[in-house]
């Protein structure tokens, strides 16, 4: 299935573009989605989205599904669907 | 009483008979309102008569800093401006950084009133405690940049600091700044109060410095502080480079960037023509305010065609908004030029921008014609009217006029139902967030007391995803009228009140902004604070500044918002479907009024809430 993966910042800059067409399994989860992007780009993408000691998301780092945050969904185990767009923002300030 | 921090004194400076004395700063002021907008807002309250015209000699303007003003804290050159707003007939109240606000607290004062109306155009020097009126035929008429050449000048000082209004504040438009170097007081039209008391200017200049009341506890609160910024994964990584403009980004992605007078929002998202990466390349330099290690200011050149060569301190992300995606321009180099020309004139760049949209949504709809607009093209999009019509409003020319005191104000006068078009609250218009995707910064602004105002109430938690004191869900309208009393409360003693740079809170510490200041307020000026009691000063002047709208005569059917963001779900974007009912605002502002001790009906604040903020006199003026 194809999944939007949308970006800005210093992530977008490892992407190399602000919107990005993955395809991936049907039924893929936020974890699966994570993971995936972790073995295409490597430890340049890893740093801005993982603590390296524990391998788990930075705090600071927020994950949307078509705009919501996973939180309020089913965090790692929210489930894609065919087009969904998954925002993901560095810590972000200012305005 | 208080060893540090204080000058002690104030400077009440009547421009009617040209006098100007000495008040001294009680401890009672410094420890219930600290500084800032908290000295501001106690003397409007006190000191003006309901009712009074914001245009006329009985209104006044404070300028206070704060405490930590001029005393090596980081993020403390600050200083609040603070009088009744000819644009909102509410509580005008308007920050500012950059050299102006050390240099008052050097020249030895906590703030300086100023009342009256002077009899010819003037401006007023303070050097030190010598103060004088000065003619000032020669500067006004001038642009801003150009006023506060010819005052140092005049003066013989290049080093004194000049805060002025340019031909739109001389205009009395209603949307007028006072800029001081390049940065301005922007928003509420005070710019328009100085012009309407004949006051081009104020200069000053201080040899004095700042005493510290304990410096080992200063060393331990400033060293706090300093780790807290490195320890931010944004300030220093990413804002302290790039400054505000990197929300662009952000708020494009979640699909809150407003776009065409929020017509558009998720739908015009032109992060690549005016983000982050698009202001880079215009980057030619930094500036920071006085003792501030981030230097989050950027110095911008304009590259390509009519604008190559125009130099801006900026733009800041609102007007990156307001001149940018807002009007439909989606490109950087239009927004400088902008940004820059708005400065020069006095302009508040949000509100006109903002203005300037409503006009061009009017124009697209064909409500306003060729014949209205002086022959200029409005469509979204035309940078060429975006310059035209800010030197035609800040002049009161031809259609400029119409425009000139805002969206609320041209609507009422064009009439045909384009109120609803008009985007403000209480007159004040809407900045760069669209709240149909983030609940309770719409409950913000629909709350502030200077009306739709992002620096009052900033939920930094939605925009930004801080979880503190909380997390939330940005879509969700539950505890949002608690988290907005939290952000007004905290934000008003910890950053207005201080006053100290916004970036502190949302960035270095957010979790500990009132033991910041209660460890800073103990240092610097030996007042012993708790966290609970720095939290209730702003509680006490959020309620003042309440008192003052209400004796005016808003009510609860003021706390609104733009018919738009009530009807009108969001089309496009990662907050498609988001708005925010006329039900869902209820709702909210039953809770605020609730939590908040105000009557639910009709917002006015309780007897028993006044008295226990120490504002028991305020009950007896409001008849409770």
């Amino acid at each position: 299935m194809k999944i939007i993966l949308h970006t800005i910042l210093g992530i977008k800059d490892v992407v190399g573009q602000r919107l990005t067409e993955l395809d991936l399994p049907d039924g893929s989860t936020i974890a699966v989605f994570l993971a995936y992007l972790k073995q295409r780009w490597g430890d340049k993408l890893s740093i801005h989205l993982f603590d390296p000691v524990h391998g788990e998301v930075l705090p600071y780092v927020r994950i949307m599904v078509n705009g919501q945050t996973i939180n309020y969904l089913a965090g790692m185990e929210t489930v894609l669907k065919e087009g969904d767009e998954v925002i993901i923002l560095p810590p972000v300030s200012g305005g | 009483m208080y060893s540090g921090g204080y000058a002690g004194k104030l400077l009440r400076i009547n421009l009617s008979n040209k006098t100007a004395r000495e008040e001294p700063l009680s401890e009672h002021m410094a420890r219930d309102y600290v500084g800032g907008a908290g000295f501001g807002i106690k003397h409007l309250f006190d000191e003006i008569k309901p009712g009074t015209d914001p245009l006329g000699p009985e209104n006044k303007l404070i300028f206070a800093p704060g405490p930590f003003t001029g005393a090596v804290v980081p993020c403390a050159s600050r200083m609040a401006v603070t009088g009744k707003s000819p644009l909102t007939g509410a509580v005008g109240m308007a920050l500012s950084g950059g050299e102006f606000p050390t240099e008052m607290k050097f020249a030895g004062w906590d703030g300086i009133i100023i009342e009256g109306k002077a009899d010819k155009p003037t401006y007023v020097s303070i050097i030190g405690n010598d103060v004088r009126f000065h003619d000032a035929s020669c500067s006004w008429g001038t642009l801003t940049f150009d006023c506060q050449q010819i005052i140092k000048n005049e003066l013989h000082d290049q080093n004194v600091r000049v805060c002025c209004i340019g031909p739109a504040g001389e205009h009395l438009s209603k949307i007028a700044c006072m800029i001081n170097e390049r940065r301005a007081v922007g928003r509420k039209g005070l710019g328009a109060v100085m012009g309407s008391k004949n006051l081009k200017a104020i200069a000053i200049r201080g040899t004095g410095s700042v005493a510290i009341a304990s410096q080992k506890k200063f060393k331990l609160a400033h060293a706090s502080m300093l780790k807290a910024f490195k320890d931010s994964p944004v300030l220093y990584p990413e804002f302290s480079h790039t400054g505000t403009p990197l929300v662009v980004d952000s708020t494009g992605a979640m699909g809150v960037l407003p776009a065409k007078n929020w017509t558009a929002t998720g739908e015009f998202v032109p992060i690549e023509g005016i983000g982050k990466d698009a202001q880079a390349t215009r980057k030619v330099g930094k500036e920071h305010c006085h003792d501030c290690p981030v230097a989050c200011s950027q110095l911008k050149v304009a590259k390509t065609g009519a604008y190559a060569g125009v130099l801006t301190e900026g733009p800041d992300f609102e007007t990156v908004y307001s001149f940018g995606s807002g009007v439909g321009i989606g490109e950087v180099d239009p927004v400088i030029a902008a940004d820059r020309l708005a400065d020069e004139l006095g302009l508040d760049s949000i509100s006109s921008g903002v203005t300037i949209a409503f006009a061009m949504e009017l124009f697209e709809r064909g409500i306003l014609t060729l014949e209205d607009t002086d022959g200029i093209d409005l469509h979204f999009g035309n940078d060429e009217a975006l310059m035209k019509l800010l030197r035609k409003m800040a002049f009161r020319d031809g259609f400029g006029d119409i425009l000139a005191d805002g969206s609320r104000a041209a609507a009422r006068r064009i009439g045909k139902g384009t109120e609803k078009y008009a985007m403000q609250v209480k007159g004040l218009e809407l900045p760069g967030y669209d709240v149909r995707g983030l609940k309770a910064h719409g409950l913000g602004y629909a709350t502030a007391y200077t009306g739709a105002d992002h620096c009052r109430s900033y939920a930094f938690q939605e925009v930004f995803g801080v979880p503190v004191p909380w997390e939330v869900d940005r879509f969700s309208i539950v505890d949002k009228g608690k988290l907005t009393i939290w952000n007004q409360d905290t934000r008003t003693a910890t950053l207005d009140c201080a006053p100290m740079c916004a970036f502190l809170l949302d960035m270095a510490v957010p979790a500990t902004a009132c033991e910041n200041m209660a460890s800073l307020m103990e240092a610097v000026t030996g007042l012993s604070f708790t966290p609970e009691e720095v939290k209730k000063v702003g509680e006490r002047v959020n309620n003042l500044a309440k008192a003052f709208n209400v004796r005016e005569g808003f009510t609860r059917a003021d706390d609104t918002l733009p018919e738009r963001l009530m009807t009108e779900p969001l089309k496009s974007g990662a907050s498609k479907g988001q708005m925010i009912s006329k039900a869902d605002l209820d709702q909210m502002l039953d809770e605020y009024y609730t939590l908040r001790g105000w009557d639910v009906k009709t917002g006015m604040p309780s007897r028993e809430k006044l008295t226990d903020l120490g504002l028991a006199y305020v009950a007896d003026t409001l008849g409770l």
